[in-house]
């Protein structure tokens, strides 16, 4: 019975005296979407590369699809790698038969795939040019094709959509998805929240080498309470600064999102509003975003390194 | 070897095979090597620098050098004898010599059998080959001068003066092995494997850095250990070196067939008839063991290097104390090959570092023991072995750490801004 895909329990990782890694527990049930979120330098990759058994943790356990990570494992998961990187002489429809084989595909099967995929991703006439006469982006995407090619039960993306156009972002997207509709679990990770936000089942969200928040993104935005104000108005708007009951204010130009202090009521604001003279054009009661829990956790984690920890 | 390992050994191969550099290596460096072996030749014979016939003066003040020498050093060489009343000094003689259109002055002393000089004045530089004949006129003129005070006449010196041919045959219960010939033999064995351990060791240098550099590192750990990585690497790329050595064999094999022009004398002033080279089979099989175990060992050593490298710069640091070993297994190859029995063969050949380019050499120009053969060639597994399990580790760590390096000050940034 597999409804884990990865189950990490304790994982501690140090580089010298610097903690990648601190006593993080992460599971990820089978057939989600699941996003691993933080700032850079927060510890994602080095998670990754544990999952992997690139390198191996100081202490804890990893499961990944039922068993500890062996060949058997290592054929059925595919990995994005944030620091890209293809043989650059080889040539592309090559190198994506070779990788392909490396996760025990056969030739002839990877050839094929590898021909599909490069037609889907109109690479086609690409498929007998060097990979270093490729662009950046194509690059990128032929990268990205030989993660998905063997049809792996895991995914693990790490930043799978930066340095990437808003076309070749949907069109991987798309692809994602639709692994993941044929029963495959996707890890990714990714510093920018929208992204997690979009896509995302699930989310665990790590600062500063440990884990300050991990969940359905629904159950974490409901916990978080609808105490988020959207306010869009047209004048001077430093009179929101002042009030005392605002905890937290994020200023888009014309319009806020303003996180309340505990207790208040949202209609002060309005009231507040309505005494300077401005002119609200939208009030909205709202979830908070992700990005709004994120900064929170994260700053407050920042601020005060002993800060408790969420699970 | 794990269908994984097999599928990077034959990608490794094949990516070399077609590139541009394998063509111009392997075609390249046998012309290099046949014109360092014939470039010298061809100027002492061709005589680039007017080594054609010389037009010598003679001031014989002994008597007994001018009548003979002319016979002593045949066509090419003009003597004109030179008579002076008195005994000029050195500065005159060289006045008066440049005055003349003499191509030399050849000015011998009154008595030179009780160690009077003999000098040549020359206008020009006199190449070893003139010198050489030169020397062996005199000495010819003066033997046929001091016969006839002998009473002995009518006689053809160079006849006299001449030995008999030597030719040295080892015979050993395998056989028989003429020494020039296999001296050649061995020479070619230590140069070719010499090469190519420092050819074959820079390119794997080369491909772990290129593989770092491009970051495919972290692709293929997701799929393969480090092990099938790196075997798959090594085996690769020594794949290569052989099909290289198979071509250079082909190509050899047909000339000494068919025969180069010019080849065959080459070898002849060495003292090697070609027709009597016969390489035995079980001397080239004892050569490619010991090229193949000896590449794996310096393989390993050149791809732990290579890994625990972040740049091309700091390669040449680490990779300098490997080049210089196997030069220094090179000079001892040569003296080895000099004298054959000595102490310094018997160790080196027990040294795996150094076993791989002196026992083929070895066996080509001496019979070397069974038990020695045993102990050294236990002792290059052994030590090939060692090489591949320290490779292992260094390459396990250190293969990531460029992307580990980028990692630390980010998190150290994101630690202290927050």
């Amino acid at each position: 019975m597999i409804d884990r895909a990865i189950h990490l329990q304790g994982i501690t990782k140090s580089f010298g005296e610097q903690t990648a890694v601190e006593d993080l527990d992460l599971c990820v049930p089978s057939g989600s979407i699941y996003g691993l979120l933080g700032p850079n330098g927060a510890g994602k990759t080095t998670t990754l590369r544990i999952i992997l058994d690139i390198i191996g943790p100081d202490r804890g356990r990893v499961e990944v699809l039922g068993s500890q990570v062996d060949d058997a494992v290592r054929s059925r998961v595919g990995y994005l790698p944030e620091e890209r990187g293809l043989y650059p002489r080889m040539r592309v429809l090559d190198h994506l038969v070779f990788l392909a084989v490396l996760k025990g595909m056969h030739r002839s099967e990877a050839r094929a795939a590898a021909q599909h995929g490069l037609e889907r991703l109109e690479l086609a006439d690409r498929s007998a040019d060097r990979v270093d006469t490729l662009s950046k982006g194509m690059q990128q995407k032929v990268q990205f094709l030989s993660t998905v090619l063997h049809h792996p039960d895991l995914l693990i993306l790490d930043e799978p959509f930066s340095g990437l156009d808003p076309i070749n972002v949907d069109l991987l997207q798309e692809i994602v998805l639709e692994r993941q509709r044929q029963g495959s679990t996707v890890l990714f990770s990714t510093h920018r929240i929208e992204d997690a936000e979009r896509l995302c089942d699930r989310v665990c969200m790590v600062a500063g080498a440990r884990k300050v928040l991990d969940g359905p993104l629904g159950e974490i935005k409901a916990s978080a309470g609808r105490r988020e104000v959207l306010l869009g108005l047209e004048g001077d708007a430093s009179f929101l600064r002042q009030l005392p009951f605002v905890r937290r204010l994020s200023d888009h130009g014309n319009y806020f999102e303003i996180r309340l202090e505990d207790g208040a009521n949202p209609q002060e604001i309005l009231k507040a509003a309505l005494s300077e003279n401005v002119r609200v054009r939208h009030f909205e009661l709202a979830e908070p975003s992700l990005r709004e829990i994120f900064l929170e956790r994260a700053g407050a984690r920042a601020a005060e390194p002993g800060a408790e920890e969420v699970s | 070897m794990s269908r994984k390992a097999w599928a990077i050994t034959k990608r490794e191969y094949l990516e070399r095979v077609r590139a541009r550099w394998f063509l111009i290596a392997t075609f390249g460096l046998p012309v290099i090597l046949v014109g360092l072996i014939f470039l010298p030749e061809l100027i002492v014979s061709r005589g680039a620098s007017g080594d054609g016939d010389l037009n010598l003066g003679v001031l014989d003040y002994s008597g007994r050098v001018a009548d003979d020498l002319g016979d002593a050093l045949g066509d090419r060489w003009t003597l004109q004898p030179v008579h002076e009343e008195h005994e000029r000094s050195e500065e005159e003689l060289r006045e008066a010599f440049l005055a003349t259109s003499l191509d030399g002055l050849l000015i011998v002393a009154e008595d030179p059998d009780e160690g009077g000089s003999v000098r040549l004045l020359a206008r020009r530089a006199i190449s070893s080959r003139q010198g050489r004949e030169l020397r062996g006129g005199i000495r010819d003129a003066l033997v046929t001068a001091r016969l006839r005070e002998h009473g002995i006449e009518e006689i053809d010196t160079r006849r006299l003066l001449r030995g008999a041919d030597l030719q040295i045959i080892q015979v050993t219960p395998e056989g028989e092995r003429s020494r020039e010939a296999f001296q050649i033999v061995a020479m070619l064995f230590a140069v070719v494997t010499y090469m190519m351990f420092l050819i074959y060791g820079q390119l794997i240098v080369r491909a772990v850095l290129e593989e770092k550099s491009s970051n495919v590192v972290e692709v293929m750990m997701s799929s393969v250990r480090p092990w099938e990585m790196m075997l798959g690497k090594m085996f690769g790329v020594g794949a290569v070196g052989l099909t290289q050595i198979a071509i250079w064999a082909a190509i050899g094999g047909l000339l000494s067939l068919y025969g180069l022009p010019g080849l065959a004398s080459v070898l002849a002033a060495e003292g090697v008839d070609l027709a009597h080279v016969r390489l035995p089979i079980g001397l080239v099989a004892w050569a490619l063991l010991y090229f193949i175990l000896g590449y794996l060992l310096y393989a390993g050593l050149f791809l732990a290097a290579g890994a625990s490298l972040g740049n091309e710069q700091d390669a040449q640091q680490v990779v300098t104390p490997l080049v210089v070993i196997i030069v220094v297994g090179f000079i001892l190859v040569i003296g080895i090959i000099e004298s054959p029995e000595s102490r310094w063969a018997v160790v080196g050949s027990l040294i795996p570092l150094f076993s791989p380019m002196i026992v083929p050499a070895r066996l080509a120009i001496s019979h070397v023991p069974a038990i020695e053969l045993a102990g050294s060639v236990s002792l290059l597994v052994l030590g090939m072995l060692g090489s591949a399990w320290l490779a292992g580790r260094i390459y396990r760590v250190a293969i990531l750490m460029s992307g580990k390096r980028a990692n630390l000050p980010e998190m150290v940034r994101w630690i202290r801004h927050g």
